[in-house]
């Protein structure tokens, strides 16, 4: 292992509201507290100041919204999000070279597609849920095999909690860690 | 008469929390005295299931309102439960609220899925309900002055520097 670790924090899911902001700055927060890491670049918006930090702005979508549209405004809000997130992917591109990215969600199929396809270097997942890994109908069957290449891709797994770290032992076939979501 | 419970339920409701299931419990359980506080902002068709199946009882309000940070603790700070709704996607993670009532040392109830039972099995600290299940009754007997004690334990296996500690063994495979 390293000493001079130098990685790079993303959220997908991020949003300025709610839970996710409490979750991202607790993820920063462990990352600053380890020796080994060296430097952590942050893609979002500025959560606390500290020396080891970077932020790099980047645009963020609200995921929930697509939830309540109809069948066109999907299609639509659909293409937008896609393009968001490839815009973003290029974007990490740049800073990934020798460094690990710790993606600190799986979000959905759309982003792991194209983050397949688009994101040169190596990674890490924080899994916050695993329905995908659950398939009920034929799209869902494209959704868990998009989901079990995302993550059998990144070299370290972590699960929030010591249930779901079981089951993606055994859906992935490969060591997953667990780091509970947050402090108390 | 026995004391009132106070439950409380918070955060965003949609279909996909089933809220209402756990009013339908409330409903054939009239034995006891409780309040139980919906607090949070409600998807339209969901309110309107959810006013449907409140009708005519009073011991049950229902706030549809985002709520700030500040509001959240003082409800919860008066609640007795925190009830968390039986939602299809706690099945395959956590609720955050769980994680709030782990921090403010509140109790809690919540369906019976794996991940509620596995930290219900090793910290008993609140119940699982189900359909069938009465679960006012388990609110009364259950005893809080010896589960308190619990979130100590808590408090001990996930503290800062524990998840650090969890923390720093995963950054040696990355």
């Amino acid at each position: 292992m390293k000493n001079n670790l130098e990685i790079l924090i993303y959220d997908p899911n991020f949003n300025s509201k709610g839970h996710y902001v409490r979750f991202s700055k607790y993820f920063l927060k462990l990352s600053v507290n380890q020796k080994k890491i060296n430097k952590i670049i942050y893609f979002g918006k500025k959560l606390f100041s500290n020396k080891k930090i970077l932020y790099k702005k980047i645009k963020y979508i609200d995921n929930n919204k697509g939830y309540y549209l109809t069948f066109f405004e999907k299609i639509l809000y659909f293409k937008l999000v896609a393009n968001l997130y490839l815009k973003n992917i290029l974007f990490i591109n740049k800073f990934g070279k020798n460094r690990k990215l710790l993606l600190l969600s799986e979000s959905h199929f759309i982003f792991q597609f194209i983050f397949i396809l688009f994101y040169k270097y190596d990674y890490s997942v924080v899994v916050v849920t695993i329905k995908s890994a659950y398939s009920y109908n034929i799209i869902s069957l494209i959704k868990k095999y998009i989901f079990f290449i995302f993550l059998k891709k990144a070299s370290v797994i972590i699960s929030l909690n010591k249930i779901n770290q079981k089951k993606l032992n055994i859906f992935l076939n490969k060591k997953t860690f667990f780091v509970p979501e947050r402090s108390i | 008469m026995r004391n009132k419970i106070k439950l409380l339920t918070l955060g965003h409701q949609d279909k996909n929390k089933n809220v209402i299931e756990f009013i339908e419990i409330l409903n054939n359980d009239e034995e006891y005295n409780y309040e139980y506080m919906i607090y949070g902002k409600i998807e339209k068709k969901t309110l309107i299931k959810l006013l449907n199946t409140k009708g005519k009882n009073n011991k049950i309000t229902i706030v549809n309102r985002y709520i700030d940070n500040f509001k959240f603790n003082s409800l919860l700070k008066k609640a007795d439960f925190i009830v968390i709704p039986n939602s299809t996607n706690y099945k395959f993670l956590q609720s955050g609220v769980l994680w709030d009532c782990f921090q403010n040392k509140k109790f809690f109830a919540a369906p019976e899925n794996e991940i509620n039972k596995h930290y219900l099995s090793k910290y008993n600290v609140g119940l699982t309900y189900f359909k069938e299940k009465k679960i006012l009754k388990n609110m009364y007997n259950f005893n809080k002055k010896k589960n308190f004690k619990n979130f100590i334990k808590l408090n001990k296996d996930f503290s800062f520097e524990k998840n650090s500690f969890r923390f720093e063994k995963v950054l040696k495979y990355l």
